[in-house]
């Protein structure tokens, strides 16, 4: 993955996310709309398949880049959580 | 969040997605169907055709046969040590030499590497008559569904929210619902509409009874109510062979595990959290 | 020729249809063919329903 920061102050970051698609951008957002400190989760593609732009603002009380990475460490959860849960049932 | 499994064989499965949020269940649909790798034929090397079918259409039959995939053996060819240059980890080849008069099917395509070979015998190719000829040689490599539709290795693949089916105390038991369903799921036991037993999966979600329920004028609402459960998903998989569905629903997983933790191995970086 | 796959969900069902066409030829309703076929989705039922076979009339015509 490789991300371009094209903006970032204390409480509003715009982020151009290399490569990426609808996939993983709209879980992203999503997942950081869950927090209560995000104001603004949102994602644009100027075209079809141009690389996405995430802007995020927050309340102030936590920097963008904070809220990012609690959302990426919970996607990380769901999946490991899913993963453990597809074996077992396999395995038994 | 939890996966439930309703059915699981090698090429298909249908689980319950539990306290999920659609974002996430549609970022898991997406990442099977088009970021999970298989094997096809991408390259076709034509020494001699003389049937009926142009040598584009030959390669492009051959391109959708699905191909049995170890992806412990092969990678894709931007991720594999050759650098794209076709090595035997990210590229496998096969030859087809026929002669007519007989059609030519998809076991006629002998793969160098016997782990590789069409997951159906019976896909007719091409059907040669008397002095027609197909001589070729053909490259296929590992890729995913995001550059074509062949590499899928989902056919079916969706998922639909959790049906809740609700009657209230206005049910008189007219039946009406009943006959309206698509799919047969209810019943009238001792004068009230119910839900067959084991069948709530099954609902379409389509209304249709609810329509039916207020075609018979008792009141200005429907007594059956249909919901979708937004956070508890229905998934139906079916793979194409290349790959088993238990691992194609696995690597999807991996895939959006992947996605996150480098973003958030940046965004610690950047921020310089460790 | 028979496409590979159903134009629209991607499955397999070349395979299918030596068997389908023999069987509508001996006057089987081809609904029932293609129940005992697996092909439960109206994509891929079409596939076979409206494939007409060609080949044989092209190739004099090589």
């Amino acid at each position: 993955m490789n991300i371009e920061i094209r903006e970032l102050t204390a409480d509003r970051a715009r982020i151009l996310f290399h490569g990426e698609g609808h996939t993983f951008m709209n879980m992203l957002t999503d997942e950081l709309l869950e927090n209560p400190v995000v104001g603004i989760a949102k994602y644009t593609m100027e075209f079809q398949f141009s690389d996405p732009e995430l802007v995020v603002t927050t309340d102030g009380s936590k920097d963008p880049l904070t809220v990012i990475r609690e959302a990426c460490e919970h996607l990380r959860g769901y999946c490991d959580e899913l993963l453990e849960n597809v074996r077992t049932a396999v395995s038994k | 969040m939890e996966i439930i499994f309703g059915r699981l064989d090698n090429n298909n499965a249908r689980f319950t997605l539990t306290e999920t949020r659609t974002a996430f269940a549609n970022a898991f649909r997406r990442a099977m169907i088009s970021e999970v790798p298989t094997l096809a034929i991408d390259q076709v090397r034509i020494y001699d055709n003389t049937s009926v079918l142009f040598d584009e259409m030959l390669a492009h039959r051959l391109g959708l046969i699905p191909l049995r995939t170890d992806l412990t053996t092969y990678v894709p060819a931007g991720e594999c040590s050759c650098g794209g240059a076709g090595c035997t980890h990210c590229t496998a080849t096969y030859t087809l030499s026929v002669e007519g008069p007989r059609m030519v099917f998809s076991r006629d395509l002998i793969p160098q590497d016997p782990t590789t070979a069409p997951c159906h015998d019976e896909i007719p190719i091409i059907k040669l008559s008397e002095n027609q000829k197909v001589v070729l040689e053909a490259r296929a490599t590992v890729n995913t569904g995001k550059e074509h539709a062949k590499w899928q290795p989902t056919i079916a693949c969706g998922y639909k929210n959790y049906p809740e089916i609700t009657f209230s105390e206005n049910c008189d038991g007219c039946g009406m619902c009943v006959e309206e369903c698509p799919r047969g799921i209810l019943t009238v036991k001792e004068g009230k509409a119910q839900v067959v037993a084991e069948k709530q999966e099954e609902c379409l979600l389509c209304r249709l009874c609810e329509e039916a329920c207020m075609a018979g004028g008792i009141g200005s609402e429907p007594s059956i109510r249909i919901k979708g459960d937004e956070t508890r998903k229905i998934f139906v998989v079916e793979g194409d062979e290349s790959l088993p569905v238990q691992e194609i629903i696995e690597r999807a997983l991996m895939h959006l595990r992947q996605k996150s933790e480098d973003l958030h191995t940046i965004v610690s970086q950047l921020s310089g959290v460790t | 020729m028979i496409p590979v796959r159903c134009f629209t969900c991607g499955k397999v069902i070349s395979t299918a249809w030596d068997e389908f066409k023999h069987r509508r030829e001996s006057g089987e309703d081809p609904a029932k063919i293609l129940d005992d076929l697996g092909l439960r989705r109206y994509c891929c039922r079409r596939m076979l329903l409206t494939h007409k076979e060609i080949v044989d009339d092209l190739n004099p015509y090589q």
